[in-house]
C-alpha cells in the first residue's frame, strides 16, 4: 500500500507531483472506461493529454492495464468444485431433502421440538417460518403416538422407576403390605393407628439393637469406674494440713509425694503421644467425676499443690536464710 | 470482456431461463431446485474461491450459500431484479462474514507462502512429464495463475470483490453497484485501483522469488 499511496489517490494527503493535478481525479475515473475502449472520442482526447504530461496517472494507467490482462489469464481457467458438493447441496437443500428430514426428524411431543412431519405438507422454505401456532402444537402433542413417543423417553422411563423403587422401599420398610390393604384401612383412625404402630415398632426395634445394648453397658462400667475411684483419689491427693505443722516439713512431703504420685499415674497410665487421643483418658474423667463429688476441691490437687510450694518456697526459704544471716 | 448485443441478446435469455426456475421452485418443483443447483453451483464456488484462495473454504461456502438461498427463496422477487445479481448478494454478504470471522487466522500468513496444494498451480504430474515445450509453457502457464490468485487474496478485500465481479464474472458496473451497495463511480474507482494493485503485488511476489 505504501507504494500505491504515493499516487495522488482519493483521500491521500500528499502533494501532488502532477503538472495538472486538477484532472488526476477525473483521469481515475475515466481509467476503466478507458480500458474497456468506451470513453467517448472528446474523454479519450483529454484522458491522452493528461497521461502525457502526468507520470502517476501514466503509471497507474499502465498498472491497471496489466492487473486487467493478468485478470484475463484467470478469467479462462474456472476453478472447479469437487462432484461432492453437489450431491451434499441437494442432500441439504430442496423439497426432496426437507420432506426426507421431515421423515426422520423427531415427532412433535411435550418434551421435544416442534414436528416437522406437520410442516412437511407446506415446505420450510416457502413458509414466513417453521414455527407452529400453540393450537397446532397443542394439538401434535396429543396425539396417541406422540404421548407414546414422550413415555417412551429414558429420563422419564427412570424417573417412573426410581418412583416406584423409592415407594416400595418405603412402603416395606414401614411395613405396609399392599396385598392386605382394604378399604377399611384408609379411615382416620385406622390410619392414626397404623402411625402409632408404625412408631412403636421402629421405637423397638432400635431399642433390640445389638449396638445399642453395648453403649449402655460401656456407659454403666464408667459410671462404674468413676464410683469406684472416688474413694482411693481425694485420699491421695489432698494434702493433710494436720499431718506437717511446719513449712518446711509440709515442703518435704509434698517433694516426696509428688515423684512418686507421677510415677504411679506415669505407670497406670502411660504419658500420651502428642496429638494422641489418649490425653483425654479414663483417669482424667474419672478425677474429674471425683473433683463433683467433692465440692470445693480441684479436679487436681495432688498435681498443683506440689508445684506451687516447688516454685516458691525455695525462694521464701533462701530469702529467710540470706536475711538471717546479714 | 466486450459486450456485444449478440451476448447481451445471450444472456437475458439464460436469465430469463433462470427465472422460471426460480418461479417452479418457489411452486415447490424438486426438479426445478436440482437443475438451478446445477446451473448455479459453480459459478459460486468460482466466485468463493477466486475471493478465499481454498477449496474447502469454498466449498463450504457455496453449501451455505444454497442453504441461505433456498430458506430465502419466497423473499426473491422476479419482477424487481436479476436473479443473478441477488444470488452474488448473497455470496458476498456470506464472504464478507467468513472474511471477518477468519480474520485472526490470517494474521499470521505470509507473502512468502509456498503455493504447495493451490488448484491452479502444477500438479506432481505436470512436474514429472516430460519437459517438451508446449508442456513447459503450461506449467508456467499454471504458476502465473497461481501467483496471480495469491496476489488476488493479498488484495484488500473492498477492491478484491470489485476486481472479481468484473474480471471474472463479467458483470457490468451498474451490478456490481447493486451487489457492493456503492455508487457506480465508487465501482469504477475500486476496480482500476484493485488491478493496479494486482500487478504491483505480483511484481513484488515475483521480486521475493527472484532474491
Amino acid at each position: 500500500m505504501a507504494e500505491f499511496n504515493q499516487f495522488n489517490q482519493f483521500g491521500n494527503k500528499q502533494p501532488s507531483r502532477s503538472p495538472d493535478p486538477a484532472h488526476c481525479a477525473q483521469c481515475e475515473a475515466m481509467l476503466t472506461d478507458a480500458l474497456d475502449r468506451t470513453l467517448s472520442a472528446e474523454d479519450q482526447t483529454i484522458f491522452d493529454r493528461h497521461l502525457a504530461i502526468c507520470p502517476d496517472c501514466s503509471r497507474m494507467f499502465i498498472d491497471a492495464r496489466l492487473g486487467a490482462d493478468l485478470m484475463s489469464k484467470l478469467h479462462d481457467s474456472r476453478p472447479e468444485p469437487t462432484s461432492a458438493l453437489l450431491e451434499r447441496i441437494l442432500a441439504t437443500t430442496g423439497p426432496e431433502a426437507e420432506k426426507y428430514a421431515a421423515s426422520t426428524a423427531r415427532q412433535n411431543t411435550l418434551l421435544s421440538y416442534p414436528a416437522p412431519a406437520a410442516a412437511a405438507a407446506i415446505p420450510a422454505a416457502y413458509t414466513a417460518s417453521n414455527v407452529l401456532p400453540f393450537k397446532k402444537r397443542l394439538a401434535n402433542a396429543f396425539r396417541p403416538s406422540a404421548l407414546a413417543h414422550t413415555l417412551m423417553q429414558p429420563r422419564l422411563a427412570m424417573t417412573a422407576a426410581m418412583a416406584f423403587f423409592s415407594i416400595a422401599l418405603t412402603l416395606n420398610l414401614t411395613g405396609v403390605h399392599i396385598t392386605q390393604l382394604r378399604a377399611s384401612d384408609f379411615t382416620p383412625s385406622s390410619i392414626k393407628r397404623t402411625f402409632y404402630d408404625t412408631n412403636a415398632r421402629v421405637v423397638r426395634s432400635i431399642d433390640n439393637l445389638r449396638v445399642v445394648y453395648e453403649l449402655e453397658s460401656r456407659v454403666r462400667d464408667l459410671q462404674r469406674d468413676s464410683d469406684g475411684g472416688d474413694a482411693t483419689v481425694p485420699a491421695q491427693n489432698s494434702p493433710a494440713p494436720s499431718q506437717s505443722n511446719s513449712p518446711s516439713d509440709q515442703n518435704k512431703n509434698d517433694r516426696n509425694q509428688a515423684p512418686e504420685q507421677q510415677n504411679q499415674e506415669k505407670r497406670s497410665n502411660p504419658h500420651p503421644r502428642s496429638g494422641s487421643s489418649r490425653s483425654l483418658g479414663l483417669e482424667r474423667s474419672r478425677k474429674f467425676t471425683a473433683s463433683l463429688a467433692q465440692p470445693g476441691s480441684s479436679p487436681e490437687p495432688g498435681h498443683e499443690a506440689p508445684q506451687v510450694f516447688d516454685i516458691f518456697t525455695p525462694k521464701i526459704y533462701n530469702s529467710i536464710e540470706q536475711g538471717g544471716q546479714a | 470482456m466486450d459486450r456485444t448485443p449478440g451476448h447481451d441478446a445471450a444472456q437475458e435469455a439464460a436469465q430469463e431461463a433462470i427465472a422460471k426456475l426460480v418461479r417452479q421452485c418457489i411452486a415447490g418443483d424438486g426438479q426445478a431446485w436440482q437443475q438451478l443447483v446445477v446451473s448455479q453451483h459453480r459459478r459460486i464456488y468460482a466466485i468463493c474461491y477466486r475471493f478465499t484462495g481454498s477449496s474447502t473454504d469454498s466449498e463450504d461456502l457455496t453449501q451455505d450459500v444454497f442453504l441461505k438461498l433456498y430458506k430465502n427463496l419466497s423473499s426473491f422477487e422476479v419482477q424487481k431484479g436479476s436473479f443473478q445479481t441477488w444470488v452474488t448478494t448473497l455470496t458476498r454478504n456470506l464472504l464478507v462474514d467468513h472474511f471477518r470471522r477468519t480474520r485472526l487466522d490470517r494474521a499470521s500468513d505470509s507473502l512468502d507462502a509456498t503455493f504447495d496444494g493451490e488448484e491452479d498451480g502444477p500438479t506432481m504430474a505436470d512436474r514429472l512429464a516430460d519437459p517438451g515445450k508446449s508442456q513447459e509453457q503450461h506449467v508456467a502457464s499454471l504458476q502465473l495463475k497461481s501467483r496471480i490468485q495469491d496476489a488476488l487474496k493479498q488484495l484488500s478485500p473492498e477492491l478484491r470483490e470489485a476486481v472479481i465481479l468484473r474480471d471474472l464474472e463479467d458483470m457490468d458496473y451498474k451490478e456490481i453497484a447493486q451487489v457492493l451497495r456503492i455508487p457506480e463511480g465508487t465501482v469504477k474507482s475500486r476496480i482500476s485501483r484493485g488491478r493496479g494493485e494486482l500487478a504491483r503485488l505480483l511484481q513484488r511476489i515475483e521480486k521475493q522469488q527472484m532474491m
